[in-house]
């Protein structure tokens, strides 16, 4: 029996071609790249290997891929408690301090507000090389 | 995001303060405590940034998804760079030449241009629409700034007045009404 109506993904596809020519305007709403200064200013950003946690551990090879991160990165600290880290693999970059939408399932949109846990990471990363006796008390 | 917005007074940088503009709060944060390094540790730190740009080799993720080694694509000139990518002549700078210096400055005046586009939504008038505070003002049709030639400080006691006056009657604005309220309903939410 030949079904009357048309079969699901038919519809759907209806359904789509039906949404998009009636959103002319919707190529025109596509986002557009940034510019190369911004995307690459975003790069620096996120980069992880200015820190002296790289530095101290990449043996003076600016290339080289680490085994472990920074523990200091390892949790993100909320007033409800402890996420995982989001940069756990690297070194501290601007971004852990600035997150954005690393736990957005979970906490939302942080949109580069200072992290509660920003606070702690100088004191803590000066704590842990104190531990391992690689600076001086100061 | 709107951290370099022109304020006309009492701009800051990082949260205590600490910086005045982008450029310094870009090399005093990579190069300071906030990156793990002791204040003696100042001119270590420079040098390290500067290696790392100097002898970035492309292989790493970031490198793969923004257009190559630092070096090429702060060059600017290598045709293999992607479009998307290629930086302005007043953004581009030969590391392999340039002193330190001249390295760092590079590099914070990208993040400086990277900061500043990172603004909140605003309609065609320039004023702001994103926020719970924005859109209170608006569904009580109060003015969402001051007015052409108005003090910050006359606009805050007229919006004080005006506040006042509502109280009088119920506000409008309820949470419940809350698609543009939070970060997380938020449909225009700041690149990643």
């Amino acid at each position: 029996v030949r079904a009357r109506f048309p079969s699901r993904p038919a519809l759907l596809l209806i359904l789509l071609g039906t949404t998009l020519v009636c959103r002319p305007g919707l190529a025109e709403e596509a986002e557009q790249p940034d510019p190369p200064e911004v995307a690459i200013g975003e790069r620096l950003f996120l980069e992880t290997r200015f820190s002296q946690f790289f530095h101290a551990r990449s043996k003076g090879d600016v290339n080289a891929v680490l085994a472990e991160g920074d523990p200091v990165l390892a949790r993100t600290l909320t007033v409800n408690g402890e996420l995982p880290g989001t940069f756990a693999s690297g070194g501290m970059n601007c971004r852990a301090c600035h997150l954005v939408d690393e736990h957005k399932e979970s906490h939302g949109n942080r949109a580069y507000a200072t992290s509660r846990g920003a606070a702690r990471f100088p004191r803590a990363m000066m704590a842990a090389r104190w531990r391992r006796g690689t600076h001086r008390r100061w | 995001v709107n951290a370099l917005y022109r304020h006309e007074q009492n701009r800051f940088l990082h949260a205590d303060g600490e910086f005045f503009t982008a450029r310094s709060l870009v090399i005093g944060t990579m190069t300071g405590r906030n990156f793990g390094w002791l204040p003696q540790e100042e001119t270590a730190a420079r040098e390290h940034l500067v290696k790392v740009i100097r002898q970035d080799d492309g292989s790493g993720d970031l490198a793969k998804e923004f257009g190559g080694a630092y070096r090429v694509v702060l060059r600017g000139t290598a045709p293999e760079i992607p479009e998307q990518f290629r930086l302005p002549e007043k953004f581009r700078i030969d590391v392999e030449k340039a002193k330190d210096a001249e390295v760092l400055e590079a590099v914070a005046a990208l993040v400086e241009a990277y900061m500043e586009s990172l603004a909140f939504a605003v309609d065609e008038e320039g004023v702001f629409t994103g926020s719970p505070y924005d859109a209170f003002l608006k569904k009580n049709k109060l003015p969402p700034r001051p007015a052409a030639g108005e003090e910050a400080l006359a606009y805050g006691r007229r919006l004080r007045k005006l506040l006042a006056e509502l109280q009088s009657r119920r506000l409008s604005l309820r949470p419940t009404e809350s698609s543009p309220l939070t970060h997380r309903n938020s449909g225009s939410a700041p690149k990643s």
